[in-house]
C-alpha cells in the first residue's frame, strides 16, 4: 500500500483508492505540463469502505460527494498507473 | 454556497469554487457506483455512450465537438466503398468499369493477366479515331514480340470485310481481302 509523498513542508500529495476500493494509489501528474493524469474509461469496483481509506501516515484518500444523492461522501478511485478515474459523459 | 461533506472520521469531500463566479464553494461529485469523478471537458469532443470496436468516427453536425459512429468498420470499409468479395480478396466492380490510363502488374517478374469468363475484347471507344490499334510497345519489347495462341487450333479471326496486308516474322506478306486471307507470299 502506497503512502502519500510529501513536499519539504510536509504537505502530502494526492492519493486515491485503487479500483478495488481497498488499496491506496498515488495520483500522478504530467510533470511537463502539470496536468492531472486521468482515466475516462475504467470503472471501479464499489466494494470499498464507506469512510476514506488512509495511508500509513493517516493521510486520507480523495473524497467527493455522491452524484446520486448529493450528500453521501464517495471515495474517488485511481487506476494502478495513478490515473484518476473520471466520467466525462 | 455549499459546505464539504464529511465521512464518519471527519474527512472532508472535495470542494471547489464555482466556474460562474469564481468564489462560491461547490462540492465535486463522483459516481457512487463506479467511483469516477464527474468532470466537464468544456470544449472537448463528446461522443455516443457506446461504440463498435474499430468503427470509423464521423463528426455529427458542424460544431466540431460532437462525433458519432459511422457504422463503417475498418475491416469492411472496402466493401462499403466498392463491391468487394471479402471471401476471396477480389474487388468485384460488377458491370462498372475501371477508368485509368495504365493497368500494370504488381511485380516485374509477373506478367499482367486478363481473365474473361467469355473471352476478352479490346475496344477502342475513341470517336475521332475509331480504328482499334493494339501495339506491342517497341520501347520495352525488343527481341521477342510474340502473340501466342494456345495451341495449333488457335484462330486469328479478322473482322468481316477487313482488307489489308501484314508481314509475318519470317518476312511473308499476308494479304487479306474482305476478311479472307487471299495470299501468303
Amino acid at each position: 500500500m502506497a503512502n502519500a509523498a510529501r513536499d519539504e513542508n510536509n504537505v502530502p500529495t494526492l492519493i486515491a483508492s485503487g479500483t478495488d476500493g481497498q488499496t491506496i494509489v498515488r495520483v500522478k501528474v504530467n510533470a511537463s505540463n502539470f496536468s492531472l493524469k486521468v482515466d475516462d474509461n475504467t470503472t471501479g469496483s464499489d466494494n470499498g469502505p464507506t469512510n476514506a481509506l488512509r495511508d500509513q501516515n493517516s493521510v486520507p484518500v480523495l473524497m467527493a460527494v455522491s452524484s446520486v444523492d448529493g450528500v453521501t461522501p464517495v471515495a474517488v478511485y485511481a487506476d494502478s498507473n495513478g490515473n484518476l478515474l473520471i466520467d466525462s459523459n | 454556497m455549499a459546505n464539504a461533506k464529511r465521512d464518519q472520521n471527519n474527512v472532508p469531500t472535495l470542494l471547489a469554487v464555482s466556474a460562474a463566479d469564481g468564489s462560491a464553494t461547490v462540492p465535486v461529485y463522483a459516481n457512487p457506483t463506479t467511483h469516477r469523478l464527474l468532470v466537464d471537458l468544456g470544449a472537448g469532443v463528446t461522443g455516443p455512450g457506446s461504440s463498435t470496436d474499430n468503427n470509423i468516427v464521423l463528426f455529427d453536425g458542424n460544431t466540431g465537438q460532437v462525433i458519432k459512429d459511422s457504422g463503417v468498420n475498418t475491416t469492411t470499409i472496402l466493401s462499403t466503398v466498392v463491391p468487394y468479395t471479402g471471401a476471396t480478396g477480389d474487388v468485384d466492380l460488377g458491370s462498372n468499369k475501371i477508368s485509368t490510363d495504365t493497368v500494370s502488374s504488381s511485380t516485374a517478374a509477373t506478367p499482367l493477366r486478363l481473365e474473361g469468363e467469355n473471352g476478352i475484347t479490346l475496344y477502342d471507344k475513341g470517336l475521332a479515331n475509331p480504328a482499334l490499334t493494339v501495339t506491342l510497345d517497341p520501347t520495352n519489347v525488343t527481341a521477342a514480340r510474340t502473340v501466342s495462341f494456345p495451341d495449333a487450333d488457335g484462330t486469328l479471326a479478322l473482322e468481316s470485310g477487313a482488307n489489308g496486308s501484314f508481314t509475318t516474322a519470317d518476312a511473308k506478306t499476308v494479304t487479306v481481302v474482305n476478311g479472307i486471307i487471299t495470299s501468303i507470299v
